[in-house]
């Protein structure tokens, strides 16, 4: 049983189109069974934050190519590889703790091509 | 993927550790300081490895290729984003070094408001251009605001290919810099100081509700987004093809990263462009001659910039474009960018593979052109024109036939000469709409075709779409322009209409090709004074056949200039 948790969520790069131009959001996530991961993080942003255009975020369980991931100021793909420094303060065995900061950055996909944006 | 739980569930091992990848892991470089990004599949970097990392890389490219000189004049085209954001912030810190390292060129920025193509509304065009004025200042260079609207006020000559000074060699480049460096030492350090007074350049003043209306006429009036896209392409390189020139500068930088220039190769080669593939993605592009644009963001991919944007707190202004939420099948460049996307989440080396292989596109002169003389050149993307009007094999013969039906009775007589007589290379692809009759009863639109490369002409199709004749009539008298249109009255409400396009673009075409059509006229009677004298050639007569073709030659030459 995962008690509820305080997140601050993030969007930029045009990621923020899709969440109705609000750039900042400081959620709480409520409590429930499983404890919070990353993956169930994304279903709620979509079930919840998401105003339109899901196809634009979320790729089947994660986010669509295109767009970065940034757990506390440090590359989400460092968890993925293992380096669990990418979030300090997490202890051993259990997934998110506070103070948390996701931020969404992109989709550049959203973004123009040519003479480089 | 995410599952950034599980890892960490086991329980505590009894025995030696198990072999997951350590958490005490450093960054790879320094093997010290906290990982913050991975870079290429399975570098960690930290912070300070990162910036070192990432500012090395662009002032090795600028120095690799020894294009640009000190004391140079260089526009930064920035365009609110991220890559050209954080050009912009390279060329700040890298002008602000200490002497050695310094940069040494004299920057200026452009930034195009394209808000009207992409159907913004005028408050929130303000607000984007208040956002981008304030960065400016902060940056403090000399900036140059300009309006995609300010197309419709272009002259022809935008369209022309200036000569340009010889490229200098290595020498060259090395004696410039040693000489710039000698005058530092002589001037002193404070008189070197950021070339840059605060004086903004401003902008000529917000366009007009008319310029507006007829730029949004022209964007809505391309029946695919494909080809908006490239419009919109074509139009602010031209635009700012014109700043530069105005102003005095004689390079461009763009600010196109890799993963941008992966997607444009592949895009470049499903439009039809993939002849010019090594000038739309190469570091260096002097299709324009005097103006040379460069791509010194060109090894930085997208996740580096915006990671370093982020980092370092680079500003940058984000603003819409056409495509902006358009789903991933609505465009050839949506397409291809989310397919590279894909296909680079799974295959991490994808955009560095397809940019080394960018690398090694050689810009080779084409076949058949005698060395020096370049042949003629498209009328939109100013490349050397790649059709052969000879090969009735390729798709340009294809769609030069497949013209034919669609058109009207009239013009397909305009038409029908151009495959049958046009054989002899591509020095008379300009000339297919000449008839014997009034030149001037040619076909508008097959003028202009008939002076683009294949890209451009594939796009052309969806550009040219039929509007209602009165509003026709109104937009052509309102541009200034009066064209010829050959269809009837009854038959003119579906006739494609070139009225949308900006002026300027409408007179090089006709400039070109009542060029083309002198020059060819007096070819041809120049054979006939030839074929005139030939019956019962004597030598005496072959040698004043040989001594006419010089002074045919100076005749041609004056003819033309005459035009």
């Amino acid at each position: 049983m995962a008690a509820p948790l305080s997140v601050q969520v993030e969007f930029g790069g045009g990621a923020e189109l899709l969440f109705d131009g609000v750039k900042k959001h400081q959620v709480t996530l409520p409590g429930q069974e499983e404890p919070w991961d990353i993956r169930n993080l994304l279903v709620w942003i979509k079930k919840n934050l998401l105003k339109e255009r899901p196809e634009l975020f979320i790729r089947g369980d994660s986010v669509r190519p295109g767009i970065l991931v940034l757990i506390n100021d440090a590359d989400w793909e460092l968890l993925e590889a293992g380096w669990g420094q990418a979030a300090p303060g997490r202890q051993d065995g259990s997934p998110l703790l506070p103070p948390f900061l996701l931020e969404v950055l992109g989709p550049q996909c959203l973004q123009q091509l040519a003479l480089g944006k | 993927m995410c599952e950034v739980g599980e890892d960490y569930r086991e329980p505590a091992p009894a025995g030696p550790p198990p072999p997951r990848p350590c958490r005490e892991q450093k960054c790879v470089k320094c093997k010290e300081g906290l990982p913050v990004v991975v870079i290429r599949a399975g570098d960690a970097f930290c912070r300070d490895c990162f910036k070192v990392f990432y500012v090395h890389k662009f002032r090795a490219v600028l120095g690799k290729n020894r294009l640009v000189f000190p004391g140079e004049k260089v526009l930064l085209a920035w365009s609110g984003g991220p890559s050209s954001s954080s050009m912009l912030w390279q060329v700040l810190e890298g002008l602000s070094q200490d002497s050695a390292k310094r940069l040494r060129f004299v920057p200026g920025v452009v930034f195009a408001d394209e808000g009207a193509a992409c159907g913004q509304s005028p408050e929130d065009r303000a607000k984007t251009l208040a956002e981008a004025k304030l960065v400016l200042q902060t940056v403090g260079f000399p900036w140059h605001i300009v309006a995609l609207e300010e197309v419709f006020s272009l002259p022809p000559s935008v369209l022309r290919c200036s000569a340009r000074e010889p490229v200098g060699t290595e020498g060259a480049y090395k004696a410039a810099v040693d000489s710039f460096l000698q005058q530092h030492h002589v001037l002193g350090e404070e008189k070197q100081s950021r070339p840059c007074p605060q004086h903004p350049q401003g902008r000529a003043g917000p366009p007009t509700a008319g310029q507006t209306e007829a730029l949004s006429r022209l964007f809505n009036s391309v029946k695919t987004l494909t080809a908006k896209e490239e419009l919109l392409q074509t139009l602010r390189t031209h635009l700012i093809l014109h700043v530069a020139r105005t102003h005095g500068y004689s390079k461009v930088m763009t600010g196109d990263s890799c993963t941008r220039l992966a997607v444009k190769l592949m895009t470049s080669l499903a439009l039809g462009r993939g002849a010019f593939l090594a000038w739309d993605t190469g570091f260096s592009d002097e299709r324009h001659g005097d103006v040379v644009v460069v791509r010194p963001m060109r090894e930085h991919t997208l996740k580096e910039v915006a990671f370093y944007n982020r980092l370092f707190a680079v500003p940058s202004v984000f603003t819409p474009a056409v495509d902006t939420k358009a789903p991933e099948k609505a465009s050839i460049h949506r397409l291809m960018e989310a397919f590279i996307l894909r296909l680079q989440a799974q295959f991490p080396s994808t955009v560095s593979t397809v940019y080394r292989t960018s690398e090694k596109l050689v810009k080779a002169p084409r076949d058949g052109c005698a060395a020096g003389t370049p042949g003629p050149r498209c009328l939109l993307c100013m490349c050397v024109l790649d059709v052969d009007t000879a090969d009735s094999a390729t798709a340009f013969g294809a769609q030069t036939s497949s013209q034919l039906p669609q058109t009207q009775p009239p013009v397909a007589e305009a038409e029908a000469p151009t495959v049958s007589c046009c054989h002899s290379g591509m020095g008379r692809a300009q000339h297919c709409c000449r008839m014997e009759a009034d030149p001037r009863a040619c076909d508008p639109r097959a003028c202009v075709t008939a002076q683009l490369c294949y890209g451009c002409r594939v796009n052309m199709k969806d550009l040219v779409s039929g509007g209602p004749s009165p509003a026709r009539e109104q937009a052509g008298a309102g541009l200034g322009l009066r064209l010829r249109s050959p269809g009837t009255s009854g038959s003119s409400l579906l006739q494609p209409s070139l009225d949308p396009l900006p002026p300027y673009i409408l007179a090089e075409a006709q400039l070109r090709s009542q060029r083309a059509e002198a020059e060819q006229e007096i070819q041809e009677r120049l054979l006939e004074a030839e074929d005139g004298a030939r019956p019962g050639a004597t030598s005496a007569e072959q040698a004043h056949e040989d001594g006419a073709r010089p002074g045919a030659t100076s005749a041609e030459q004056e003819g033309a200039d005459g035009l």
